[in-house]
């Protein structure tokens, strides 16, 4: 810090200077710096590693070129005062000391501005030198897509908010900021619109956020964690996407986005159940392909959750629910095994829940060989060595990979892990065990509520009108009204009349 | 907190429901699919000591999935891929718990295909034995019984010609000789359901190896025998009545109306050549109970629609005059199938497979109510049948008459 040794220690004692400084005692990396404006002493504090130096450069310059207009010399204290004038004119974001105190500098000098504080006059001026590198717009690694925007959230708050800004231009999206985190102060945007959205909802968002408090916040799963709806249910009540198209689309059906700084992932709420099934790209596709993927993916969900348990039910309790030929073929399969076919699934899910993660923590160049190296050679090896039948290792390998046909990361998760109680369930009672536990799972979702709306709408309660966005994809041109649920303000998002060719009689040709 | 504390409750109480399916749950014992003995064919004897012999053909499973990864060892040809088990008991469980102690696997029924009655069980035991197949949960009830003239092990012990077990293979044959319309076999359900009844006499296959029907020729040149539906078994008031052959058969068949499609012959109308062979692509049946003078008459009209298939008479020439006379003809032929049936049923055994007590009860309940008790003893040898045919032979495939041969050449 070789620059902080420039500061005067002539300071009086209630300078605020000084009581700044303190404030950022042992802080090697904040800079004071001496300069004079228009004859008035000035001082520059600012965290070097949080500006850029070349805007600060600049603004310096601009400040420098100030002293050659000279004032007329008639009143010293007019003179000084109209150095002021002259200076709040140039420099946007003037604070009066006297009025807030040095604690209202704290803030801007941690998110990279740089403070020019006048002490004589007890008068300080934010200069914008933040530094918005970051890293740059890139296609989002989850919630990948064949047709559709590429671009993705970083992780700087100030560039998600433009992709979203650019996508939406309408006075009616309002942000509303809020900085939480008593440590990181992570700044965070609510992003709604106005004309659409829920005012209730709305607040109810403000309301939850409002009530945290916490040391830090470093993604926003922790606001997930800290504002959602059932805390201990394992399924999402707040979706979180990486793709500004995602969320401007949630945005349109008047949901309520939370952006929080350092991370890209955007929460929207309120969500809805089916919302997980669906992909961005359903609503890129053709109305007829998007509506079958979308039953592909419910039946996909219901593969990974109760595939396993399906199969170790069936060949240990009701195996006369087997065909004959099959049953005597699993039959020679599992001849001389020595561990029970709920054993087996056990090991081979946890397997692949290893393989899985080891893929993931492994450096990316060999993390997809070793995914798909390990599972296959782990379970050639281990129904060659006599562990696990054949049909196991089809059943797991099976399971796993439709749980990434799901689109949402968090629902994958969910997905996964509620095969493993209904294994037991399956295992221990049959289709009495996976009965009961879809029961259970279904009353559970019954109850659930993400901020007001229930988690089963449009399905329970029923709304009729919005079925055509959940059991089919509708064409654009049938979309003509919103959930209610969700945006009650203002229903109508269409009247697109239906595509036709012009009628040669009145329109003529083209 | 309290909320929190509400869910804990609630976590528990699921846990405590739970727990409760245990007893509701009815076979909720869990078995290894590798510790079943699946028996897909069961023979029942009588042997001469009045005991029940019981014959199984258990499945080999490693020796079927040959491919199996699983199994350490490959399956040679040497190794047949079932074992026939036998025991002899004073009842039907008795026998099959020894036949249970002589296995290293559970016995399991729930794949069984195919039940084959000797001659001797069939007359003296079959309700004693449609007792345990109706009583035990693990026989499905749409199993077949089949009879044979001899003894059921011998045909539980026949090897198969084309499927992996005898199971399917008779599973097969049953499937497959409904289209020839000369076979009905019947399961369990049905067994139950005739015996227990007044007003129908029960009628299954009847099932042997033969070589004279069909048989495989191995490499070597040697015969082997196939199993065969060669007839069918009637029954009366729960003893075996007798045995039917295929005509036979189709005569009931025909009567209850259960032909479908099917294929027949009929003799060259001049008597110069093999015959005229016909498919049956149609046929309908009713029996209609009639009040008469003297008591109730049965009419049993039969409509059949054919298509001629084959044509080896000399010098046959197909016009509309012809088709009359070949119309005729065929309503002659199956009129003689059904009288060749009624008259073993119903003249020899008085045995009601034809179901006609069960069509007089539907149309004259009361009147039935004092046929019932001499119905076997008279009163269905009494009643007049009268029998109607109706037979169109629609088409005659692509040509006409038969093929000439030119003699000028």
């Amino acid at each position: 810090m070789p620059e902080t040794r420039n500061r005067k220690d002539a300071a009086p004692h209630d300078a605020p200077g000084k009581e700044l400084l303190d404030l950022f005692s042992s802080t090697e990396d904040l800079v004071t710096r001496s300069i004079r404006i228009l004859g008035l002493e000035g001082r520059l504090i600012y965290l070097h590693e949080m500006i850029n130096q070349t805007a600060l450069t600049n603004i310096e310059q601009s400040l420098t070129d100030l002293a050659w207009m000279q004032p007329n010399e008639s009143d010293e204290s007019r003179q000084e005062h109209n150095k002021m004038d002259l200076l709040k004119a140039k420099l946007a974001g003037g604070t009066s000391l006297d009025e807030d105190g040095v604690d209202s500098l704290v803030d801007p000098i941690l998110s990279g501005k740089t403070v020019l504080l006048f002490e004589e006059l007890r008068q300080a001026f934010l200069l914008p030198t933040s530094d918005a590198e970051g890293r740059s717009i890139d296609e989002p690694v989850t919630d990948q897509v064949v047709r559709g925007p590429r671009d993705g959230f970083v992780e700087l708050i100030s560039k998600n908010l433009m992709l979203i800004r650019r996508r939406i231009k309408s006075p009616d999206l309002k942000v509303e900021y809020i900085t939480l985190g008593k440590q990181t102060r992570t700044e965070i945007a609510i992003v709604y619109l106005k004309n659409i959205a829920n005012e209730g909802i709305v607040e109810e968002v403000r309301k939850r956020l409002s009530r945290i408090e916490i040391d830090g916040i470093l993604e926003s799963n922790y606001i997930e964690q800290l504002i959602q709806d059932a805390p201990l249910s394992p399924f999402p009540t707040m979706a979180a996407a990486e793709r500004p198209d995602r969320i401007c689309a949630s945005l349109l059906e008047g949901k309520v986005a939370i952006v929080t700084d350092g991370t890209p992932f955007v929460l929207t709420a309120p969500s809805v159940f089916v919302e997980f099934l669906h992909s961005n790209e359903d609503y890129y596709d053709g109305a007829m392909p998007a509506s079958i993927i979308r039953w592909i993916r419910a039946l996909g969900l219901l593969i990974a959750t109760f595939l396993p348990a399906f199969y170790v039910a069936i060949t240990t309790i009701h195996q006369d629910l087997l065909q004959t030929p099959l049953l005597i073929r699993i039959a020679g399969y599992r001849e001389d095994l020595p561990y029970p076919v709920l054993v087996e699934a056990f090991f081979m899910q946890l397997t692949f829940e290893l393989v899985r993660e080891a893929g993931l923590r492994m450096p990316k160049a060999i993390g997809n060989a070793v995914t798909i190296v390990g599972t296959l050679v782990i379970g050639q090896a281990a129904v060659q060595a006599g562990l696990v039948g054949a049909l196991m290792v089809i059943v797991v390998a099976v399971t796993a990979l439709t749980t990434f046909i799901l689109p949402n990361y968090g629902f994958i998760q969910v997905a996964r892990y509620t095969s493993f109680p209904m294994l037991i369930l399956a295992g221990l009672f049959g289709f009495m065990g996976i009965i009961l536990g879809l029961m259970f799972i279904l009353a559970h979702l019954c109850s659930l509520r993400s901020f007001g709306v229930p988690y089963l709408s449009p399905i329970s309660p029923a709304h009729k009108d919005a079925w055509k966005d959940v059991f089919y994809r509708a064409p654009w041109w049938r979309m003509d009204m919103r959930n209610p649920e969700s945006g009650i303000r203002n229903r109508r998002r269409s009247r697109t009349p239906i595509p036709h060719p012009p009628d040669p009689e009145t329109e003529g040709p083209g | 907190m309290s909320r929190l504390a509400n869910r804990l409750r609630g976590a528990v109480a699921a846990a405590i429901s739970l727990l409760l399916v245990l007893p509701l749950a009815g076979c909720w014992s869990t078995t290894e699919i590798n510790d079943l003995a699946i028996i897909t064919v069961l023979g029942i004897d009588q042997n001469e000591h009045g005991e029940f012999q019981v014959s199984a053909l258990v499945i080999r499973p490693s020796n079927i999935s040959q491919g199996g990864l699983g199994s350490g060892f490959s399956g040679g040809g040497d190794n047949p891929s079932y074992v026939v088990a036998e025991a002899v008991g004073d009842t039907m469980f008795q026998a099959m718990q020894k036949l249970s102690s002589t296995l290293s696997k559970r016995m399991y029924w729930s794949h069984l295909q195919a039940i084959v009655l000797g001659r001797k069980a069939a007359d003296e035991h079959s309700v004693t034995i449609l007792d345990i197949l109706m009583r035990e949960q693990q026989f499905r009830k749409n199993i077949d019984v089949l009879v044979t003239k001899g003894k059921a092990v011998d045909i539980v012990k026949t090897k198969p010609h084309l499927e992996g077990s005898l199971g399917a293979e008779i599973h097969g044959i049953i499937k497959y000789s409904k289209h020839t319309a000369t076979t009905i076999v019947q399961d369990i359900s049905h067994f139950a359901s005739s015996i227990s009844s007044s007003g129908i006499d029960h009628i299954t296959g009847e099932i042997s190896s033969t070589a004279d029907r069909g048989s495989s020729i191995s490499e070597d040149g040697t015969k082997t025998p196939s199993l065969n539906i060669t007839g069918s078994a009637a029954f009366k008031e729960g003893r075996l009545a007798g045995f039917l052959d295929r005509v036979e058969t189709r005569g009931v068949l025909w009567i209850v109306g259960q032909v479908k499609t099917g294929s027949t012959k009929m003799s060259c109308p001049e008597g110069n050549g093999n015959g005229i062979s016909l498919e049956i692509t149609n046929a309908r049946s009713s029996r209609i109970p009639k009040k008469t003078a003297d008591g109730i008459s049965m009419k049993v009209v039969v409509d059949i629609e054919a298509e001629i298939r084959e044509i080896a008479c000399d010098g046959f020439e197909l016009n509309p005059d012809r088709m009359d006379q070949l119309n005729e003809q065929l309503e002659n032929t199956i009129m003689d199938e059904m009288n060749h049936a009624l008259k073993k049923a119903k003249e020899e055994w008085q045995s009601d497979v034809f179901q006609f007590g069960t069509t007089i009860y539907k149309k004259y309940p009361k009147e039935w109510k004092q046929l019932r008790a001499s119905w076997r003893e008279g009163e269905f040898r009494r009643m007049k049948v009268e029998l109607e045919v109706r037979a169109q032979i629609k088409r005659a495939g692509l040509i006409h008459d038969s093929i000439r041969v030119d003699e000028r050449r």
